[in-house]
């Protein structure tokens, strides 16, 4: 799986304005729905599903990084977003770091797995050395989608 | 310095879902002892959580490992806490 196969370019924030955890979501998902990926009117129910899954414990899995996932009827296949904040947001996350890298996960209802496999290539991907130093000091938009493009080319497992 | 092991299935789908990991994480940080966590043919430093998400995506039980002073303390713990999180999924 590569990265491009669920962060579509048009889903990529480099310049993130939220600043709590329901506004960082909310931003993400409005990302997504601007993609195509997401009918307007399922944002609010899609946010919801998100900010619930957030309930049982937060997605900031520590090192700056987050993934807000949950499942719903909304998409027909594995969509997701990223998001890069400057100035990092309290997600209460296990190691109490604030959260520069959100990478935002959707799938469909009744389908097992897809999610798993992105959040192994997502691991994949930020152990590469340096990786979140180069992705969290990227210029623009551009420099993020160059960084993901040039991860997707070299693989690794 | 001490070496113990355990097997635990990964019950309901087959999926290790992130909270789980996380906790698993969590938990390994408490000990002295290194361990390693195990699924497929993918081996995790279990006190990084970058490392463990490596084994989502993978199949059948998860393997723990821990070596050192406290590693039967570590394991008993681990594996307690992945048998309940892991029968929940």
């Amino acid at each position: 799986m590569r990265l491009a196969d669920f962060i579509l370019e048009e889903s990529i924030i480099s310049d993130l304005q939220a600043e709590t955890k329901p506004d960082v979501i909310a931003e993400l998902v409005r990302a997504i729905v601007q993609s195509g990926c997401i009918e307007p009117e399922a944002a609010d129910s899609v946010i919801e599903a998100l900010l619930q899954r957030e309930e049982i414990g937060s997605t900031g899995v520590g090192h700056g990084v987050a993934i807000p996932h949950a499942k719903h009827t909304a998409v027909r296949r594995l969509v997701g977003g990223y998001a890069r904040s400057d100035g990092g947001v309290d997600f209460a996350s296990s190691d109490g770091a604030p959260v520069r890298s959100f990478f935002l996960l959707l799938w469909p209802e009744g389908v097992i797995g897809p999610h798993l496999e992105a959040i192994a290539r997502v691991s994949q991907v930020l152990r590469r050395d340096h990786f979140l130093e180069r992705l969290h000091a990227a210029a623009d938009k551009k420099q993020i989608v160059d960084l993901f493009a040039e991860a997707d080319r070299e693989g690794g497992s | 310095m001490s070496e113990c092991s355990a097997e635990i299935p990964v019950e309901g789908d087959d999926s290790l879902h992130l909270r789980p990991m996380q906790l698993l994480v969590e938990y390994a940080n408490k000990f002295q002892s290194n361990t390693q966590a195990e699924r497929g043919d993918k081996t995790a430093d279990a006190k990084s959580i970058l490392d463990v998400m490596m084994l989502a995506a993978e199949k059948g039980p998860l393997r723990l490992h821990a070596a050192g002073a406290d590693a039967d303390e570590a394991i008993r713990a681990l594996e307690d806490l992945m048998r309940a999180e892991l029968r929940k999924e």
